[in-house]
């Protein structure tokens, strides 16, 4: 009989960890290779993982809601065993398991807290709550962390983002005051009073606690500097009216704004490379590779999908990449590889009628443009008003290692490149 | 002598004398202030050293009675017969050996002894009064160490012949037939356990739901079967009227009882009083809690007098001599400016040397429940343990409270004649701040008695191996 481990893959370079949020399979079920096997959530992506074998699975070792690590075994597949008679015999299989389980670097913590002196009671609490031990200032014998120095640090918020703080405090505290005295609980969620204000109180869900996680970590690790340039984008405009529907006939989808906006990125990126690298210790690791990232909006959150190589595709391939990507992430149907080695970000909260925003740099970036909401504006030109589409687009940069000058010579370059669109578009 | 001292320590007892020692090897000049003609206080001459000696004893002419069970044949091994006499002469023996121990540990380290009635008279300032001779002190620090008695109640007369206390029971010169013990704490027990044995017919009489009113409930009902078979009756919820002795007997009427009972001695064991009247608090303006004790600031162990330090038995901590002699010298390195994590009196074990022994540390079960805290139990019985078979102690359990999230060991009760050696590893464990892992994945030799402690583990994490 052979067995094959089911790990959790890596989504990300800077993903540590993910929920797996549900299984389609259960111990004993026949399963087929690139069968969907269970999906998962994590800050960037909420996607459907595949079987990578045939056979039976005999064990289930992560339950649904289970924040599991990259690389740890999440299941075990026999391509020997008869489907159905598996679960009574689940016990000896995961004692056969389990040393691989427990060889792969599974229980650790997204945290570095190994070097760090601390009870092991005081770790167990560490890890449940995210807390960063290196933060903490130990209370015991020889300055050792103990288990109030974690509880005190959860209370105060020290060492963890507020919105895990908050979470990890109302989860230890047996009876905190408030659920105590005047909240209901139900389920997760809790209806009260607190402070004489009526409040729900809902557990965030895995996506948001890791957005939440990884936006704080942005902001304590970079400076973060944003910069505004206002953009004509009368050509475009017309540019895509003049092209739109041969443009869809052509290609199967619709042209949008974006793929002018991924193609000037692209050449301001070549003008600045500095933006498209991150920080590496006392260097700067530039990334020959302009992987582009490009948020979309879901109604259950948000992700980053990565177009690979964006440099050397066209301009309908950079169009042709979004689109695929955004339907895959709306479908669920994302691959790990999808959202992986993101070299540059773009948020677009254009869409929705903001002016100007501020992005947070997705580390280890050290670069995010942001895109406002075109509007029609009275502007002037050759000392006369007329009217054109105007947008006010942004560059949020980690003043570690970009400059203001670096800033106003990428936002130029994509102005320049939009106000004086020549690329064909089909 | 010199009259000038970094640290002036008053009483002997274990915190007293080795707070002085830990002091004078830190480089402090130290004077030790005893009362009594011995050192070591009410622990090595009138408390728990003697009384280890007597339960001793008793195990042994327990076993004399199963040697041919060992395969040992002993002329007369079937009806061994107690030597009182030569009991009390081999416990006088090792007090005094202790004592003369103390004696010379204080030279060895250099600590001045001052034997005399020792009080504070000022900040700074102790008098010592020996036989009407007083002498002025005078000291940067002093550390308050003089202990406790045993506690007496107004309606019953200690004459230290029949009706007795801890105090005066050394003066047995031959085994009572009959004894009634009023109090089932731990002096009560031990007593007890050690009297039935000798061949006393005993009965307890404690006013609380159980013997043992601060141990786990099993723990007291475990404790409660071995005493009925070491001739001990065994009353609780029970109050007695009046105690009065008559003639060589005593008369003990309990309340609800039509019928007065007769014994031949009464022991009283309600408790310890603090030993803190007349030792000048009232001059420098310490004041008493409301149960009698010295309040200390429990960081630093200092009154509410800069310089005047207490520990042990007048406090409101645990009455237990290494309790006292683990606040004397933190007290100590207070003194000498260094930098102290508090005492957690939760990983503070407690020892009864009935038979078979009981220890525990941190919490009972009905307090977790009382604090509606989430608990798991675990329990393991020492006959599943191969050496508890083999050294005929198979007697007892270990019963491990597990807080359910985190594995932290929030309790352990252990029953068994090993039992006060055995809580150690937990003492130290849950000064690490252990979790149940680690205690069920430390390797354990076998066989030996202690490796019950990994399968209690391993119990309390839902798998037990060898059950």
């Amino acid at each position: 009989m052979a067995t094959q481990n089911v790990l959790m893959p890596q989504m990300g370079e800077s993903i540590q960890e993910g929920t797996l949020t549900r299984w389609h399979k259960k111990v004993g079920d026949k399963v087929q290779r690139e069968e969907i096997l269970f999906e998962i959530s994590t800050d960037k992506v909420d996607t459907e993982i595949p079987s990578p074998a045939s056979g039976v699975l005999v064990q289930i070792l992560a339950k649904e809601n289970d924040v599991v690590s990259v690389n740890s075994v999440v299941a075990v597949i026999d391509d020997a065993a008869q489907p159905g008679t598996i679960a009574q015999a689940a016990a000896p299989a995961a004692a056969k398991v389990s040393a691989p389980a427990a060889s792969a670097p599974a229980a650790q913590p997204a945290l570095d807290n190994a070097k760090v002196l601390a009870s092991p009671l005081a770790r167990k609490v560490a890890e449940e709550h995210s807390v960063d031990l290196s933060k903490l200032q130990g209370s015991g014998e020889g300055n050792k962390i103990v288990k109030n120095d974690v509880l005190a640090a959860l209370e105060t918020g020290k060492s963890v983002s507020p919105l895990v703080a908050a979470a990890a405090a109302a989860a230890t505290a047996p009876v905190s005051k408030a659920s105590a005295d005047h909240v209901k609980s139900t389920g997760g969620s809790s209806e009260g009073v607190i402070d004489g204000v009526r409040v729900s109180r809902v557990p965030m869900t895995g996506m948001r606690k890791k957005i939440a996680d990884h936006m704080v970590m942005s902001k304590r690790t970079s400076p973060h500097v944003t910069s505004v340039i206002e953009i004509d984008l009368q050509k475009i405009v017309d540019v895509r009216a003049k092209f739109k529907d041969k443009f869809e006939a052509i290609n199967g989808f619709k042209l949008t704004f974006m793929p002018f906006f991924l193609q000037a990125v692209v050449e301001a990126i070549k003008a600045v490379p500095v933006v498209n690298s991150s920080v590496d210790g006392d260097a700067i690791l530039y990334k020959k590779d302009i992987n582009l990232g490009c948020a979309v909006a879901l109604d259950w959150g948000l992700i980053v999908p990565v177009i690979k190589n964006s440099s050397e595709r066209s301009f309908v391939g950079l169009g042709r990449e979004l689109n695929n990507l955004a339907e895959k992430a709306r479908n669920k149907k994302l691959a790990p590889d999808d959202v992986r080695g993101g070299t540059f970000s773009i948020s677009n909260y254009g869409g929705f009628g903001t002016v100007i925003g501020q992005p947070i740099i997705n580390q280890p970036q050290v670069a995010i443009f942001g895109i406002g909401a075109m509007q029609k504006k009275p502007v002037v030109i050759n000392d006369a008003i007329a009217i054109r589409t105007m947008c006010y687009c942004v560059l949020s940069f980690d003043h570690r290692v970009i400059d203001g000058s670096d800033s106003g010579k990428f936002l130029s370059t994509v102005k320049n490149v939009l106000e004086n669109w020549n690329i064909p578009v089909i | 002598m010199s009259t000038n001292y970094d640290l002036i320590v008053i009483g002997s007892g274990p915190a007293g004398y080795e707070g002085a020692i830990y002091a004078s090897q830190l480089g402090m000049k130290v004077a030790l202030v005893e009362k009594e003609q011995w050192l070591g206080g009410t622990c090595l001459n009138v408390g728990c050293i003697p009384a280890k000696s007597m339960l001793q004893s008793a195990l042994m002419y327990e076993k004399a009675k199963k040697f041919a069970s060992y395969g040992v044949k002993i002329a007369g091994a079937d009806n061994p017969e107690l030597d009182f006499p030569q009991v009390n002469k081999r416990r006088d023996e090792i007090v005094k050996t202790m004592t003369n121990g103390v004696g010379f540990l204080m030279k060895k380290n250099k600590v001045d002894v001052i034997r005399g009635f020792g009080s504070i008279v000022a900040k700074g300032q102790v008098e010592v009064n020996a036989d009407g001779k007083k002498t002025n002190y005078t000291c940067k620090n002093i550390l308050i160490a003089t202990g406790s008695r045993a506690r007496h109640l107004p309606h019953i007369k200690v004459d230290g012949k029949n009706i007795v206390t801890s105090e005066e029971i050394w003066a047995f010169d031959k085994v009572p037939e009959t004894m009634a013990v009023l109090g089932g704490g731990v002096i009560g027990c031990e007593f007890a356990s050690a009297y039935g044995r000798y061949g006393t017919k005993v009965t307890i009489l404690e006013m609380a739901e159980q013997i043992c009113p601060t141990e786990d409930h099993e723990t007291a009902a475990e404790l409660t079967k071995a005493l009925k078979k070491q001739n001990c009756e065994v009353l609780t919820s029970t109050k007695t009227k009046s105690i009065v002795a008559k003639g060589n007997k005593v008369e003990v009427q309990i309340e609800g009882e039509n019928s007065v009972r007769t014994f031949d001695k009464v022991l009283l064991s309600v408790g310890r009083s603090p030993n803190v009247e007349n030792i000048g608090l009232e001059k420098v303006g310490i004041k008493l809690d409301e149960r009698g004790f010295i309040p200390v600031d429990l960081k630093t162990y200092q009154t509410n007098i800069a310089g005047i330090y207490a520990v042990g038995d007048v406090l409101s901590t645990p009455q237990l001599a290494h309790t006292g002699s683990a606040e004397a010298l933190y007290a100590v390195d207070i003194i000498a400016g260094k930098k102290r994590h508090p005492i957690n009196y939760l990983t503070n074990p407690a020892a009864i040397y009935t038979y078979p022994e009981i220890a525990s540390i941190g919490h009972t079960e009905n307090q977790l429940k009382k604090s509606g805290r989430a608990y798991k139990a675990a329990k393991f019985p020492f006959s599943a343990v191969a050496k508890a078979r083999i050294d005929d102690i198979a007697e007892g359990f270990v019963k491990i409270l597990v807080d359910p999230k985190y594995g932290e060991v929030l309790g352990v009760h252990i029953v068994n004649t090993k039992a006060s050696e055995m809580i150690s590893e937990f003492a130290l464990g849950n000064n690490l701040e252990m979790t149940i892992e680690e205690l069920a994945h430390t390797i354990h030799p076998h066989p030996t008695v202690s490796e019950i402690i990994k399968e209690a583990a391993h119990a309390a994490m839902g798998h037990p191996i060898n059950m």
